[in-house]
């Protein structure tokens, strides 16, 4: 068995959190180095930091899930959004901010064991959740998308998985695969911007708080 | 499911009738039909006591009791109905012409003429746009010919055409009344997801589960416990997408069903996507929902796996529902196309403009796109 990856979640959900607990105690697969309330609390913490990150949506201190992942992303983590409810907007917010992934809460933990895996090897994962919030991203800055990404991220969007999506839609996996890639630098290039004005901006008020 | 269920079924057992209304539509209400009827009596019933209390003279004694008793059976067997058949409009229509043939030879056409009026307004108010068109036109050219018989070269084209202009008027007045009436009903019967019925469904779902897990019990690690939990993430999941202030349309609420039967089965479907358009001809809805169905019961069957995903995919120019699983699937060149799906459904969807894709390959799962369009005619 490949050696065991090192996560940090920042939730604030107890049950989420024992239950990563409990099963990375018995499958070896992931492991639990810390679990934080906000991203502050886990920026702030004196511990080495795991390069993955699990991050909510929704955390109690209601900050802003695009800041939060840009804060993440900045600071150098892979960011896997888990959420309860995949609100469209949000989720494609957190893709353009740097996010690798989102699921959501539902999944079995093997699920979320396999997203880590990817993210950890510097891929995106390309969910269902993730391809339908882009697909029912209404944000006025979304990226526009083409007929045939479109397409291939309804395959994703409806359950398949690459292959499926790609026999589906009468390509081979490589293309399907070079569809989304494009999709994902899209949404890098509307991420951009935003990080260097108003981005910064955001970041010298927060450190001003709580400096 | 209650109301949702009763349109369904009395939709299921309804005959097709090239006449009536009453029959075919779906959403159709006795509480509609019967202020139909209300009104129809009231029209005739003041027609006759204008005519009693004029100085107009009777019809002959044997026509007004043939009239009186057509009335009244008429209104008791549509009271006891709840609607005027097709077959009574006509007999009633023809008994107008009758009528009229009468009134040519008499030379006292006002009876006649109101019977008429009487006619073309329950015609309009209970008949389809076609046969009630033919309807009033056959009237029409009755009243024009006993006119033209009677007057011969006196006939004032003014007064004719006034009289003629009133027959249309009796029948489109309650024709557009009752047509907005019909489809004030027809609108609120699709807004069946009351939450009472959101209320039950949430009781017998995610709080009893949830409320067996707070008890302690039962174990909440167990499978049984954790895939019954799974449905009912996917439940909510389905009444967050479904935007329930707006009511549920007719092709939702028959998936709903169809997806409850499938859970049954021990399947997690994961259903998403758009909203259900409701602007889908009956039998559209009703083959997706049989294609639905038997593409589920494969997945459960077939497909070695407890979960799917069931999208609906709403464009300008249809809806494609798409069911896919991650399981077995098969080698979609050795079999016949639409394998997996009986021909006749197949064909079904066919026959009301739709097509099914059936698209697979050993170990990546099964994918049916269950496709129906618009006709661009």
């Amino acid at each position: 068995m490949a050696q065991a990856i090192d996560i940090a979640v920042v939730d604030d959900d107890l049950m989420l959190i024992e239950g990563i607990h409990a099963w990375t105690s018995v499958s070896g697969e992931l492991r639990l180095t810390g679990a934080f309330p906000t991203v502050d609390d886990f920026l702030g913490s004196m511990t080495s930091r795991p390069p993955v990150v699990l991050l909510d949506l929704m955390l109690h201190d209601h900050s802003d899930p695009e800041v939060n992942v840009r804060r993440l992303a900045g600071a150098g983590h892979q960011v896997l959004i888990v959420s309860a409810w995949a609100e469209p907007d949000l989720v494609a917010a957190a893709f353009a901010a740097g996010a690798r992934g989102c699921i959501t809460k539902d999944k079995d933990l093997a699920v979320l064991a396999a997203a880590v895996r990817q993210i950890a090897a510097g891929e995106t994962v390309y969910s269902q959740e993730l391809a339908s919030a882009l697909l029912r991203d209404t944000r006025t800055t979304r990226p526009h998308l083409s007929a045939r990404e479109r397409e291939i991220l309804m395959a994703y969007a409806s359950g398949m998985t690459l292959d499926a999506a790609a026999r589906h839609t009468g390509v081979k996996p490589g293309t399907a695969k070079t569809y989304l890639e494009r999709v994902k630098a899209k949404y890098e290039d509307i991420g951009r911007p935003a990080y260097t004005k108003l981005e910064l901006a955001k970041r010298v008020l927060e450190d001003w708080r709580h400096g | 499911m209650g109301p949702c269920m009763q349109g369904i079924t009395a939709r299921a057992f309804g005959r097709r009738s090239a006449w009536g209304h009453s029959i075919t539509s779906f959403g159709q209400r006795p509480g509609v039909e019967r202020s139909l009827l209300l009104l129809l009596v009231l029209q005739r019933v003041i027609c006759a006591m204008t005519l009693a209390t004029s100085s107009v003279p009777y019809p002959d004694p044997v026509v007004l009791a043939a009239l009186a008793a057509w009335n009244v059976s008429l209104f008791a067997i549509a009271g006891r109905q709840g609607r005027v058949s097709g077959w009574m409009a006509a007999v009633d229509i023809g008994l107008a012409v009758t009528l009229l043939a009468l009134a040519a030879k008499s030379g006292q056409d006002d009876w006649a003429y109101r019977a008429a009026l009487s006619a073309s307004a329950m015609a309009g108010a209970t008949l389809n746009l076609m046969p009630a068109a033919f309807a009033v036109a056959a009237l029409a050219a009755a009243f024009t010919a006993e006119t033209l018989v009677r007057k011969g070269d006196h006939v004032s084209p003014v007064s004719l055409a006034g009289d003629l202009s009133l027959l249309l008027v009796f029948a489109v007045i309650l024709g557009s009344g009752a047509h907005s009436l019909r489809r004030y009903v027809r609108r609120a019967d699709r807004a069946v997801f009351s939450p009472s019925d959101l209320m039950r469904d949430l009781h017998d779902t995610a709080l009893a589960t949830l409320s067996a897990i707070a008890s302690g019990r039962v174990d909440y690690r167990t499978e049984q416990v954790r895939s019954r939990a799974a449905r009912d993430v996917a439940y909510i999941r389905r009444l967050l997408l479904s935007d329930s202030a707006d009511g549920e349309t007719l092709l939702a609420a028959r998936l709903r069903e169809v997806v409850g039967m499938a859970e049954l089965l021990g399947l997690t479907v994961h259903w998403q996507g758009d909203r259900a358009p409701s602007d889908l001809p009956p039998e559209a809805v009703a083959a997706l929902a049989d294609a639905t169905r038997e593409a589920l019961n494969n997945v459960a069957s077939h497909a070695g796996t407890e979960e799917c995903w069931l999208t609906l995919i709403v464009d300008g120019a249809g809806v494609t529902v798409r069911v896919v699983d991650r399981g077995r699937g098969f080698d979609s060149a050795s079999r016949p196309p639409g394998f997996g799906l009986r021909r006749s459904l197949t064909e079904r969807m066919a026959a009301c403009g739709g097509a099914v894709r059936v698209s697979s390959a050993p170990d990546t799962g099964t994918c049916v796109d269950l496709t129906w369009r618009k006709r661009s005619t």
